[in-house]
């Protein structure tokens, strides 16, 4: 990865909050627990699978710099969107809570040296990966569940 | 008032008793220490941060799993490799937005789940009502440990 593409993802991740918020913006409460047009998840329920997912991604951010391999998170995400009850919960806290993880992730990000970017961390199953690997993932990752918000609320991504 | 109600309202409220006490540090103040092996203010407020993060996913195991195991984190470690000689803003704010989002999440929780458990690699049984406890507790231990470094450095 160039640097240029770095600062342009780093960038773009760092602005992916607002482009959370913007998502949601002005949505009624039935809106954001309408059923999408395809089976999937709630607009309401997305924002905070975003904000769960950016707490693991904040944690294994952390855990990668200390080169500490530890398995965090369950695969199946349905079910812990029910344990969590993350379809009666209001939506403000888990966007602060965004807001907040990927403002510290960026920062840093933004304090690493070339080598601390590029050098391969352990990651479970005997895998490696690298802080750019991370960035890329949890950059897509927000900005792909964006879209379903979007297809959610309007049907259209 | 119910004990568990207590607990939660002093959960919540560390926030702003973070909030005040940064807001409150000059720059002079951020790196000065009570002794070479305390913290100075800057590493404790990039600690909570951490912790914080490590506490919103603790609970989210322990909620949505049955017994899951608990890593514990070596703190002086994520001081070393963390770069904490960052500047504290971002991290202040992290814990007050991570923990008012945990909060939320706890509060919301049935009295059945509030018992709900993991197997933490040092403490053994480790449930809701366990972390909630020791992050009020961890959370006073800190604010003390930046009022003595900042009182310190009043007497230097």
């Amino acid at each position: 990865m160039t640097n240029e593409v770095r600062a342009g993802l780093l960038s773009s991740y760092r602005a992916s909050p607002q482009r959370l918020r913007d998502s949601v913006s002005g949505a009624s409460m039935a809106q954001l627990d309408g059923a999408p047009p395809e089976p999937g998840w709630t607009a309401r329920t997305i924002v905070h699978h975003i904000s769960d997912i950016a707490v693991m991604g904040g944690l294994r951010l952390r855990l990668m710099l200390l080169d500490i391999e530890v398995e965090l998170w369950p695969t199946d995400q349905d079910a812990m969107q029910v344990r969590l009850g993350n379809d009666r919960r209001a939506i403000t806290p888990a966007l602060k809570a965004v807001d907040g993880l990927v403002d510290s992730a960026a920062s840093i990000l933004e304090s690493l040296s070339e080598e601390e970017w590029t050098q391969p961390r352990p990651y479970p199953g005997n895998q490696s990966t690298t802080v750019e690997q991370w960035l890329e993932n949890n950059a897509r990752h927000i900005d792909g569940h964006i879209d379903q918000i979007r297809y959610a609320l309007t049907g259209t991504c | 008032m119910t004990d568990r109600a207590a607990l939660l309202g002093r959960y919540r409220e560390a926030s702003a008793a973070i909030a005040g006490v940064v807001g409150r540090l000059a720059a002079s103040e951020l790196d000065c220490r009570e002794s070479l092996a305390e913290w100075s203010p800057r590493q404790v407020v990039h600690h909570l941060a951490d912790v914080e993060v490590g506490d919103a996913m603790r609970l989210r195991l322990m909620i949505a799993h049955d017994g899951p195991l608990i890593t514990a984190y070596d703190e002086d470690l994520f001081a070393s490799r963390l770069h904490y000689e960052r500047p504290i803003d971002v991290s202040a704010a992290l814990f007050c937005q991570l923990r008012a989002s945990n909060a939320e999440l706890v509060e919301r929780l049935r009295e059945a789940e509030w018992s709900r458990h993991g197997w933490h690699e040092e403490h053994e049984r480790y449930s809701v009502e366990i972390l909630v406890d020791r992050s009020i507790a961890h959370d006073a231990g800190h604010l003390a440990q930046i009022e003595r470094a900042i009182a310190m450095k009043g007497r230097t």
